[in-house]
């Protein structure tokens, strides 16, 4: 019961097979301790939902993992077979996805769904068992969850959706929740209630959260620590307000300087030139180099090193 | 990789895969014996000879001979001008139908006219092609019609009735289509430009609907070969003495249990195997015109 | 601005109305009452000539289908919808066939946005045939306004001879400006055209329509549910709820100090990260202290969760 609840060593996962294989997350490293709340930061391309559905085993046919370790309650995950691994997901490991709609069953009501899903994994009876369903919907903050229980998928708003799969994810307990992107769909009011729902469950229940997302905002907000991903491979992390006040690595800082506020700043937007590069077509050297504003002859050339120090990284050559 | 080798390999991708690729083979086969039959076929297919009669499959007569003393291999050969001729020209007939009907339901959507077309549409398709074709042919005869200088023969008459029959299923495919690409803002960006809808629906929506249609087509034509060969086998299609595989199969009937085995299996195996080779040209097809989108969003 | 004179609005609404009738069950029918929604519900405003205007408001406020209605892609039920002063239902159809080309429209998903079976010169070549079709014939003329064009969003003209598929969807998103900017118009409505884009390339397409605006005098009508990116090139702002304008005025005011409730609580909800408060406008104290870090999330625990509707 000691050490992280989740250890990622060097994982990396390649996509296609014989002449088209290609890299799309590379050597990617992962802590996340009991009841942490972590996040994984990145922009489209950086590889980090399918860090997240490697963790949970679910990458897509044709994309596998091709080295390095999961470590999940010190069991490898990318060891077990897959029963074992079926058990461990829902119960111990739980996801929630962008899309609410497609997560949930349009022809079953929603009550039933959370039934179902407890009844698979605990035997608490029947009365029981319909107990823990209410309970759950109230504590994703859902108003008369005996009437709502009944409702279907299609009947509800996009943030009661999103509440309702979360219920479903935390049913059984789990010791983690990986969200990815779990308010980029929704509506900013929406966003901020469905965050702090979040919180609130995180706080009553314990778990240890991995939050995926592009918005660098509202990951501060609720993180304690942030892996930033770029180009499949991990080049800043560190805790959160450390991170987020001196970014040692380029891509963070020029990231952070892009996001729009209301800071009533005037000129052009501050923007990144250039594109990142298509997934496995990574140029030698560093692979934020081409857009970097501090990039030298040395980081074309020479991936950079991995600069550390307790609870850091960052992988550039300036970010000492 | 040497050009040829490269150039294989291109082929082969642009039919799906290895099994698109075999289909496709098949149906050039197909075609080359439809074509070339006067000169791939090595006797005369109307030739009856008493004295020859239900030979076996050997010199002379490769796949044997009929209870005519027909050579089979020829007929085969000859019968593949009638599967083909029938099956091609009805899919055409059918996309030239079904095509604008779909689009033009998909993209002018919310009137009666929508309402009309496709529920006609529906209630023809409620009944099985098969079962038409054999009513329709029940009502329109087998005999030649004449009209004025024209004839229009048994084999004319089954392909537009199939090309018909195949008119409500391209048109609602086309028309599912139609529906949402009409939605799709590039055909909104088209109509701030000014240009008509019809000009549209050509020039911008018909491209895209295409992909599921000619899969489809591909289906249709393996469909058109079995009906044709189930008419003829009824009597209702291509008459004797013209060979077809379908007819050959009728003829074949009564020798089923005699230890004339020749006489079904070929004209059989001839329907399965091109059968077989349309429905994988058209999955492999498939495979090709549609994930294609999908995959290449898949780098983001 | 001549204070004397007032200057007629380039795009004015009135009162304008668009409902959609509900269709429920076949026993509805023969109840006379129909149910309506209004996504659009009685809904005035003047855009100025040569102003970037924003339209702020969250999913279902109607904002969409406001800005459908501007370019008249939907017709509304009610009201009135005037181009410099003259309203466009009483022009006649010779009139309004002219008028299309004026008004051009920015869409927000960039994969629907352009057609997948043609290239990216064929689409653009196409908008400049729309707009003169004597230039049907002049291919070289073509030729030099699709270089021009490329060049005026900042694009390469290798990207010509693409397909939209290979590109990403910041240069499509350019693309669909290019096409717009083809038809020389006056207003662009853009929605939501940074929506679906990365925030590192938010910026060169929020850039590329402010240069747009100075350079050429576009004005352009900004549909947007980022306040922070309406606040910083709009001249007005209108924030938008359930079909209604519930405020209107400079960002600096609006933002700064609403008034009205719903604006606040769209203020609130954006996610401050760390640097505390981001109401107040730079060149006051706060902005100069050194970044002091948020409190954790967990020591804010809101003590009554708001419960879902």
């Amino acid at each position: 019961m000691t050490g992280p609840l989740l250890q990622v060593d060097g994982l990396s996962v390649a996509a296609g097979s014989g002449a088209n294989r290609r890299g799309v997350v590379q050597n990617v490293d992962l802590r996340i301790e009991r009841g942490e709340v972590v996040s994984l930061v990145g922009e489209s391309g950086s590889g980090k939902s399918l860090t997240a559905l490697a963790i949970m085993q679910l990458l897509p046919s044709g994309v596998r993992a091709s080295s390095g370790r999961i470590v999940f309650d010190g069991v490898d995950l990318l060891e077990l077979p897959r029963r074992a691994m079926n058990e461990r997901r829902g119960r111990d490991i739980a996801m929630i996805f962008q899309d609410p709609l497609t997560a949930l069953n349009p022809t079953i009501p929603i009550g039933r769904q959370i039934y179902d899903c407890i009844r698979t994994h605990a035997d608490l009876g029947h009365r029981g068992t319909l107990t823990r369903v209410e309970e759950l919907l109230a504590l994703v903050g859902i108003a008369h969850p005996h009437e709502r229980s009944r409702a279907y998928a299609h009947e509800l708003s996009g943030g009661m959706r999103q509440r309702v799969m979360t219920a479903l994810a935390i049913a059984c307990g789990p010791k983690l929740l990986i969200a990815d992107e779990p308010t980029t769909a929704l509506d900013v009011t929406v966003q901020a209630q469905i965050m702090t729902m979040l919180d609130r469950i995180r706080y009553e229940l314990g778990l240890a959260v991995l939050f995926i997302s592009h918005n660098l905002d509202l990951v501060a907000e609720i993180c304690d620590r942030t892996f930033v991903m770029y180009a499949g491979s991990v080049v800043e992390s560190g805790p959160v307000e450390t991170l987020f006040a001196a970014p040692r690595h380029p891509y963070t800082r020029q990231l952070l300087r892009c996001i729009p506020r209301l800071d009533w700043a005037t000129g052009p937007m501050p923007t990144i030139p250039g594109l990142p590069p298509r997934f496995g077509d990574l140029p030698a050297g560093c692979a934020f180099a081409p857009r970097c504003d501090a990039a030298d002859a040395r980081c074309s050339s020479e991936k950079p090193p991995v600069w550390r120090e307790p609870g850091r990284m960052a992988a550039c050559w300036r970010a000492a | 990789m040497t050009k040829l080798a490269a150039r294989c390999e291109r082929l082969v991708a642009s039919c799906g895969g290895p099994a698109g690729f075999f289909g496709a083979c098949v149906i050039a086969l197909l075609l080359a014996m439809a074509l070339g039959a006067p000169l791939i076929a090595p006797q005369d297919p109307l030739q009856v000879s008493i004295v020859d009669q239900l030979q076996e499959p050997g010199e002379g007569h490769w796949l044997g001979t009929d209870q005519t003393g027909r050579d089979v291999l020829s007929r085969i050969v000859w019968g593949s001008r009638a599967s083909l001729t029938v099956s091609a020209l009805a899919v055409v007939i059918g996309l030239a139908g079904g095509v604008p009907i779909g689009l033009v339901a998909g993209f002018f959507r919310g009137g009666w006219l929508e309402q009309a077309i496709m529920r006609t549409l529906e209630a023809i398709s409620a009944i099985p092609i098969l079962i038409w074709a054999i009513a329709l042919v029940g009502i329109v005869g087998v005999k030649d019609i004449q009209i004025g200088p024209l004839t229009v023969t048994n084999e004319t008459k089954l392909l537009v009735m199939l090309g018909l029959l195949y008119v409500p299923t391209l048109a609602r495919l086309t028309y599912t289509s139609a529906l949402s690409e009409s939605q799709a803002n590039y055909v909104a960006a088209r109509r701030l430009q000014g240009v008509g809808g019809v000009r549209i629906m050509f020039s911008d929506v018909l491209p895209n609907c295409l992909s599921p249609v000619i899969v489809q087509a591909t289906l249709l034509l393996a469909i058109g070969i079995i009906i044709e060969a189930a008419i003829s086998f009824v009597g209702l299609g291509v008459q004797p003495p013209t060979p077809s595989w379908g007819n050959m199969l009728a003829s074949a009937r009564d020798y089923l249990l005699s230890g004339e085995w020749w006489l079904s299996v070929f004209p059989g195996a001839a329907i399965s195997i091109t059968v077989v080779g349309f429905n994988l040209l058209g999955d492999g097809l498939r495979d090709r015109l549609d994930p294609r989108h999908i995959a290449s969003e898949a780098g983001r | 601005m001549d204070a004397s004179l007032p200057a007629i609005p380039l795009c004015e609404l009135r009162d304008i109305r668009k409902e959609y009738v509900l269709r429920r069950g076949l026993l509805e029918r023969f109840n006379r009452t129909e149910r309506r929604v209004a996504a659009v519900d009685g809904i005035s405003m003047a855009i100025p000539r040569g102003e970037i205007f924003g339209l702020v408001g969250e999913s279902g406020s109607g904002k969409s289908t406001l800005g459908q209605i501007m370019v008249r892609l939907i017709e509304p039920t009610s009201g009135q919808l005037l181009y410099q002063g003259a309203d466009v239902a009483a022009l006649s159809a010779a009139e309004r066939h002219e008028l299309r080309h004026r008004v051009q429209m920015v869409f927000q998903d960039t994969s629907s946005s352009l057609n997948p079976r043609k290239r990216i010169r064929r689409t653009l070549s196409e908008a400049l045939r729309a707009r003169d079709a004597d230039k049907r014939r002049n291919t070289k003329a073509i030729r030099d306004e699709l270089a021009s064009l490329m060049n005026q969003v900042g694009l390469d003209a290798v990207l010509l001879d693409r397909f939209p598929h290979e590109l990403s969807g910041g240069q499509r998103q350019r693309v669909g400006i290019a096409r717009a900017l083809a038809m020389a118009p006056e207003l662009l409505v853009a929605d939501e055209p940074v929506s679906s884009l990365d925030v590192s390339m938010q910026g060169q397409i929020v850039n590329l329509l402010q240069d747009l605006n100075r350079e050429l005098g576009l004005t352009i009508l900004l549909i947007s549910h980022d306040l922070a990116i309406v606040a910083r090139i709009c001249g007005q702002i209108a924030v938008m709820k359930d079909g209604k304008i519930v405020e209107t005025g400079p960002p600096s005011r609006v933002l700064a100090a609403p008034v009205h409730p719903y604006t606040r609580t769209l203020l609130d909800s954006i996610p401050r990260g760390l640097h505390g408060r981001q109401r107040r406008p730079a060149g006051t104290e706060d902005a100069n202290r050194a970044l002091v870090p948020a409190r954790s999330f967990r020591e804010r625990l809101i003590p009554e969760l708001k419960a879902g509707e």
